[in-house]
This record gives structure tokens, sequence and C-alpha cells, in this order.
């Protein structure tokens, strides 16, 4: 074997050549090696280099991929990934409830980042099966959100932007967490359908922004996640605040505020503190809960000076 | 073709001859795309089906009792052409439905519900349905089909009756030719939707006639008893 | 009991009536008791003889929430029981409801186009509702009439198709629709009596009562025409002309009614069965027996919509579908049979 090669490199010069420089980078070749990760559900990721190529199948995942300034990196989004409004023009690999995995295939990514709540797990295990790493994340509440921002930029190979990024953003959260301790807590209403009434309860990251922000979720303890409530529940539990978590344009949610007006009984209405807040700042595990965060704490403690 | 006051004829013709056609003609159900009907001297395109339910009364061939009304509430039905829109059925109502039960004679199944009655039983009930009408025709579309020989017998004397006594014009379609010809004053034959035959039972009920319409070989001769054409299949 | 043993006249009527109203009014009673918050029956009693309340919250509860959702459920019980009685004897069948010729699909087309647009329930949602109603059954109407009238099969058979149609668009929506617009037509399809308003029970009570009205001048046509329409034109009844007055009445009704409370099934089958066993087949008679005794049905399949999961709400077409059918199947045992041809 040896002695032929040794006949290549003096017999044709340029495959020689080729030859030694390969022999010459083999060390080199063992730095870009593979790196292992661990993502939400334990599961091991292993990437070869910084993925140039990478899908996401949740809009707040998209949101994150431009947060952290990858957004060339970005080769498919899904469905109503409008945030922010650059992200519309990427192509589209379906909605996040039912993702078109062959458009995916079709896309060649190097990475796929899934959330563990919304997309299915078939699609996890074909887009395996196929050889396409996928990177699943399932963040909790806000600090969850923060942490899983830092682990997607080290998934994708720009840990000190990431870290600084996420230090911002812990430095927001305290700081919240500083100015509404020891206050007193209101009991918060928060209204995320018009007809028939819904709320939340713990299992949402709306129901994490409230606690945070130094409220009590009136509905926190009801069993279903989204759950319905009859109009006379609101009036016996008299909540002290009502949101109302909307979409930014749409009158009908001013009207909703209005029909509320009614209830003078209640004492977020005598005292005027109905409000409506962005749906897109609360129900997400983006960094814009950060910003939900702030204006959902400026609301419930008004008196503070913010 | 005309009938009379008191008349009770018979129409006789194979499947398919126009029969029904015939009665639907007559009670208006159906515009005749030649000639005119007329009504004791009216004619019958400017009525009202109200006006010509009042007049002319048919017993159907096919019937359909979907809910369980009771025989009394069945019969008081016929008085609907003598009813206002929020009218209740008053005293003579209630009266004249009884006479036309006794008639008929089923005035004892009153307070049943046609549900539990056999077909002779119903047949009895619709009769009385269109006497109830108070009408002057009474059209009747093979009425005898569920009856055995004893009612269908004592159905041709009860329609004769109605003539004779009430001045009724009866047209009745049968299949039952010898009967027919026992007790009807005029027979009209139909064949493809035209008369072929009209007359008296012994004019029109004839070997040829018969052969020639049907298709089928008879002999007729006479009933030794009534002496009246006795259709034989041969 | 089904077989009356003397003939309908006026006082029956009057009587049976005055019974079932009683029922009803008792009925109401009970409803205004119950609910999540609680309302005792003495401080019941002061509300509603004008007293004044012992507190505000008691009084907003009563006449803001419970009465007028009491009141709209009333009023569409009646109407959907009504137009189920009226449906089985036209068109001689005994699964006919107002629904089954295209006015559910066709309110609920509406329906689901006006939640997509983001339209209000003031005003917006239930236009569209009420205009879809109309349109499919006048494409039902249309397609049903021939040159011969509407033959009952023919209407069926047309208003299945119709439904089934509109049903598969409604799907579209329902899927394609983002989430916060998918509860609401949810519950929307099966029927919602939250939030229900005095003013919506005010527009429909001059209608519901008008196209009564209307109905009832025609109950004796209906008793003629379930004995097969060639019989019902043989003692007078112009088939036509009824057929199309009780269907244009009903769907107008039924239309306006469920724009605003959705898709509410199974009353109009099972109550006028019920009646019919009882009070006997006479339209007269079962006409407004079915419109009370449908009212007071909603009114409690509604209470129990509202405190079944407290302090959660289900949608009440849930209810009437639970509730309809067991019992049902409960009575026909118990009177032995059926009383189909």
């Amino acid at each position: 074997m040896v002695i032929k090669l040794l006949t290549t490199i003096f017999t044709r010069p340029r495959v020689g050549l080729l030859c030694i420089v390969a022999l010459l980078a083999l060390p080199f070749c063992s730095i870009a090696e593979e790196k292992v990760f661990f993502d939400a559900l334990g599961r091991e990721i292993r990437l070869g280099g910084s993925p140039a190529r990478i899908v996401s199948l949740a809009p707040s995942i998209t949101e994150i991929l431009y947060y952290l300034g990858l957004e060339e990196r970005v080769v498919g989004v899904t469905q109503f990934s409008y945030y922010p409004p650059e992200a519309k023009s990427k192509p589209k690999v379906g909605s996040y409830r039912d993702v078109n995995v062959e458009k995916i295939l079709e896309l060649a990514p190097n990475l796929v980042i899934a959330t563990a709540d919304g997309n299915e797990p078939y699609v996890v295990e074909l887009l395996e099966e196929a050889g396409i790493p996928v990177y699943v994340v399932n963040p909790r509440d806000i600090e969850e959100v923060i942490s899983t921002i830092g682990k997607i930029g080290e998934l994708c190979g720009v840990e000190s932007r990431a870290r600084k990024l996420c230090k911002a953003l812990d430095e927001r959260l305290s700081a919240v967490k500083k100015k509404v301790a020891g206050l007193r807590k209101p009991l918060v209403f928060l209204q995320i359908n018009l007809r028939p009434i819904m709320s939340v309860n713990r299992n949402t990251f709306h129901h994490d922004v409230i606690q945070t922000a130094g409220g009590i979720n009136m509905t926190a303890d009801l069993a279903s996640t989204y759950p319905r409530i009859s109009l006379e529940e609101v009036l016996k539990r008299k909540p002290e605040v009502i949101l109302i978590s909307c979409m930014a344009r749409g009158g009908r949610f001013k009207k909703a505020l209005e029909r509320w007006m009614k209830w003078t009984d209640i004492p977020a209405v005598k005292n005027n503190r109905v409000h409506l807040v962005d749906s897109d700042l609360l129900d997400r595990p983006s960094p814009r809960l950060l910003d939900g965060l702030e204006v959902v704490a400026q609301l419930l403690h008004p008196e503070l000076d913010w | 073709m005309a009938a009379r006051k008191g008349e009770l004829v018979g129409i006789i013709g194979p499947n398919g001859s126009g029969k029904s056609t015939l009665f639907k003609i007559i009670d208006g159900l159906l515009r005749p795309s030649q000639g005119v009907v007329y009504l004791a001297g009216l004619p019958l395109a400017r009525k009202t089906r109200k006006q010509i339910a009042g007049q002319v009364a048919m017993v159907p061939q096919e019937n359909y009792f979907l809910f369980p009304f009771s025989v009394k509430e069945v019969v008081l039905m016929g008085r609907f052409p003598h009813k206002g829109i929020f009218q209740f059925e008053g005293d003579t109502d209630l009266k004249i439905a009884q006479e036309a039960m006794e008639l008929s004679k089923c005035d004892h199944l009153g307070d049943r519900s046609i549900h539990e009655l056999s077909g002779g039983e119903r047949q009895r009930v619709l009769i009385a349905r269109a006497l109830a009408q108070e009408p002057q025709v009474l059209l009747m579309d093979e009425p005898t089909t569920f009856l055995d020989i004893r009612f269908r017998k004592e159905f041709f004397e009860l329609v004769s009756s109605l003539c004779s006594q009430r001045g009724l014009c009866s047209l009745v379609i049968s299949h039952d030719i010898d009967l027919a010809s026992m007790y009807c004053h005029r027979i009209i034959m139909l064949k493809e939707g035209r008369i072929y035959a009209e007359g008296s039972p012994t004019e029109v009920v004839t070997s040829e006639n018969i052969g020639e319409v049907f298709g089928c070989p008879v002999l007729v001769d006479k009933n030794p008893v009534t002496q009246t054409p006795r259709v034989n299949i041969i | 009991m089904a077989v009356s043993t003397k003939p309908v006249n006026l006082i029956r009527v009057i009587k049976v009536s005055g019974l079932m109203t009683l029922l009803l009014l008792l009925g109401i009673l009970g409803a205004l008791l119950l609910g999540t918050a609680e309302v005792g029956f003495r401080d019941l009693l002061d509300l509603l003889s004008g007293a004044e309340a012992k507190d505000q919250m008691s009084y907003l509860i009563i006449f803001k929430i419970r009465l007028p959702r009491i009141i709209l459920a009333g009023l569409a019980g009646f109407s959907l029981s009504v137009g189920g009685a009226v449906f089985q004897a036209i068109l001689r069948n005994p699964l006919a409801e107002p629904f089954i010729l295209g006015v559910s699909s066709g309110a609920a087309f509406g329906a689901v186009l006006g939640i997509t647009a983001g339209l209000g329930f003031g005003f917006g949602i239930p236009a569209c509702a009420f205009a879809g109603a109309l349109t499919t059954v006048a494409i039902v109407m249309m397609i049903a009439r021939r040159k011969m009238g509407m033959e009952s099969a023919t209407t069926l058979l047309a208003g299945v198709i119709v439904n089934a149609f509109f049903t598969a668009i409604i799907m579209f929506f329902v899927a394609t629709s983002t989430d916060d617009r998918l509860h609401t037509m949810l519950f929307w399809l099966y029927g919602d009596l939250s939030q229900s308003r005095m003013s919506e029970s005010l527009v429909a009570l001059p209608v519901v009562a008008t196209g009564f009205f209307l109905l009832y001048a025609f109950a004796r046509h209906l008793n003629l025409m379930a004995m097969g329409e060639e019989a019902a034109l043989h003692m007078g009844v112009d088939v036509e002309k009824a057929k199309i007055y009780c269907f244009v009445a009903v769907s107008l009704i039924t239309g306006l009614i469920v724009s605003f409370t959705g898709l509410i099934g199974f009353v109009g089958l099972i109550v006028p069965h019920i009646l019919r066993m009882i009070i006997g087949p006479d339209h007269r008679l079962l006409l407004p027996a079915s419109g009370l005794g449908g009212a007071l049905f909603l009114i409690w399949a509604d209470t129990l919509a509202r405190t079944l999961v407290q302090p959660s709400e289900l949608p009440v077409g849930v209810i009437t579908a639970a509730m309809g059918a067991p019992f049902f199947i409960y009575l026909l045992r118990k009177k032995g049979g059926g009383h189909w041809h």
C-alpha cells in the first residue's frame, strides 16, 4: 500500500500534492469534530460544526433565532411566523400542528428545532430516520425560556452572543421581581377568548407572567389548561384586575372591554383596571415574554414608578 | 262522458288505461289537455281546491297512516272543506260524522286507533270520511281490494243505496267486473286513455269487448240469478 | 293514551296550553335558582317582586345573566320544537327537524365566515348566520321545486345534500382557523347560550310569535297532510301552498334563533315525539304543546350546561343530545313500539 502511494506521489505530482495536504490536514479535522448536545427531552443530538441551514417548527423558535442574529441560517419556518416581519419571506414548511415533512427534506437542513408542546412526535421520528438532527425544546416558564435561548445559541455556535443577550434578559427578570417583591398581590383575571370566555390555568406562560409580575391568577387551579368559565363565576370571584389578551388588530376587543364595563360590581371594573394586552407578549416562549412581563407588572402595580 | 245524480257508474279497464287519471281530472287534481270538466253545471277550473272537495269526495286506493289518529278523528277530517281556518269542529260536524260512520257501518270503531284496524275496517272508515265531506259526487278507486266476498257485496249494496236514497253520483273503479255489472246503472270501459264503450252493463260487458280491451279471451254469459253479465275466463 | 276519545276543541287546547305554561313558569323559577353563584329562594322572590336587592351581585346575576339566557333558551326551544312537529308532518318523516333542510348548515356557514372575518356577536355574526340560513333554504327550495312541486322525498334529499356540502366547507374553515377563532367556532357549532342578551330575545319574540300564529293556521292542514299528500288534496287542502308557507315560516324562525344561539340539535326531534305520545297527534294541540314543552326542555338543558361542570360551561347542544336520546328510547319502550306506518 505505502509503496503504491509513494509511487503515485512521485509519478503524478498533482495527486501527490493533494495526498500530502490531506495527510497534513488530518490533525485539524479532529478539531472540527462532532459535538454532542442533549435537548429538553434528554435526546442526544450530534452536530458536525455550526449548522448553516436551520428549520424552525414554531413561531417562537423563529423569533429566538432572529433574536440571536441567525436569520441568514434560517431556511424554513412554519406558518404564522410573523415576528419579526422579515420572517414572513422565508419558505414555509406547514403549520406547527401540521408539519410538511417532505418540504423540510427538500430544504436539506442540518438542524431542525422543534417544540415538545405543539409539534407531533412522529415528525421528529421521520426526520431522524432521514438523518436530520432534531433538537426539541420545552420551556415551561420565563426562566426556562431564557435558558432555552442560551441553549439554542450554544447549539448554533454563537455562545458568546447568546450569553450576553441572556444576561440582559435575566437582569430584566430580576429587576421586575425585585420591584414587586413584598407588595400585595392583586387577583387577576386573564381572558384569552371572548366567546366562550376562556382563561388560563397554572400550566401556561401567561400564568407565569402574572405570578412573576406580582399578581394571583384567578383561574390557576382549574383543571383544563384553557378553561371555559362562566360569566357568573367571574362575577363571583371578583377579580381586581382584568386583562384581555388580544391580537393587536381588531376592534372587537375594544367592544369586549366595553362589555365588561357594564358589570360595575366587579372590583376591576369599578376601579377602571380592565386592560388590553397584546397576546403575542404573553402566549409564547420567546424573548417578548419579558416585554409581556414588564407590561403586566406595570399594569398590576401602577403605584410603583416604572 | 257524463254522470247524473243518483247514478252508480262503474269504470273498468286494464291496468294503465287511465282510470285513476280520469278520477284525478274529475277531482281537479290534473288539468285536461283537451276539454272541460263541468261540475253541477259550473266549470271545475274556476273552483278552489276547497270548493271542489266540498262537492267531490274520493276514497283512494292507497292509504298512509302516519300518526295514530282515532277513527272519529279521521272521519272528522272529512269536514275540512266546510270549516274556516281557526274553526274547531262543532256539534253539527260531530253529528254528520256520526251519521257517516253509521252508514258505513264503522261507528262501533269510533274510539279505536286507525292503526289497530284491519284493511276492510279501514276501508269503511275512509268511506265514512268521504261521506263526511257531504259530497255530491263520490269517487272510489278500487275500494274492494282488501275486502272479502261478503264485504264486497255489502260495499256495493251500501253505495247503491247511497245513490238511490241520497242522490249521490258515484263512480267506482273496479276490477270486480261481475259485481260492478250487478249494481251499476252504467259501465264505462276505458282502453289506452279513451272511452271504448259506454252504456248499460249488458251492452258494455260482452265477450268481444272484454277480449278486445283486456287482451284476454273470455266468455260472457248471464248470472242465472241476477241476469247480469258474468265473465268467465277461458 | 295516544288516542284521544274526544276530538279536539278549543277548551282542550286552552287546558293543555295552560297546564304546560304553568309547568314552564315553574321550570323558569327553578332555573333562575341554579348557577355557579348562590342565590337563595327568598332573595329570588324579593328580586322578582321588585324589592331592593340584598346585594348588587344577586340583582346582576338574576336579571342580567340568568334571566336573558333563560328567556332566549325558552324561545329557541319553542321554535325548534314547533318546527320539528311541522316538518315531521309535512315530510311525513319521523326524523325530520328544521335542521334537516339546510337551515343549520347555512346558518353555521354564515356564522363561521363571520367569525373568521373577526365580526362581533352583537350584530355581525348573527346577521351572517341569518343570511346563510335563508340562502340555503332558498337553494333547497329551488332544487326541490320542479314542475310538479315540492315532493317530500326530493325535498329531503335536496336538504341532506346541501347540508353535506356546507358541512364540508365549514370543516375546511375549522381546520384552517387560528386557535382563538377555532374555540369560538366549535362552541357556536354546538349551541352557545352564554352571554345571551335581553335585546336578542326582544328581537326574536315577535318573530317567533308571528311565525307560530301563521303555523297554527295550518294546523288542521298538517293533520290532513299527514295522511298523504294526495289524500289531503282530495280533502281540499292546497298542499303546495301549505308546504311553502310552513316551510318558509319555520325556516325564518329557526334561522333567526340559530343566528343568536348557534346550532342546537335534537330538540325538534325529541320533544314533538314525546308530546305526541302523551297528548295525541292532532296538531291543533300538538303545536302549542310542543312549543311550550320545547321551551321547558331547552331551559333545563341549558341549566345543566352551565352547572354540570362548574365553574366551566358545556355547549348546550351536547346536553340536548345526551339527554334527548336515552329519554326517548325509554319512553318508546314503555309505550310499546312505534306508531309509524
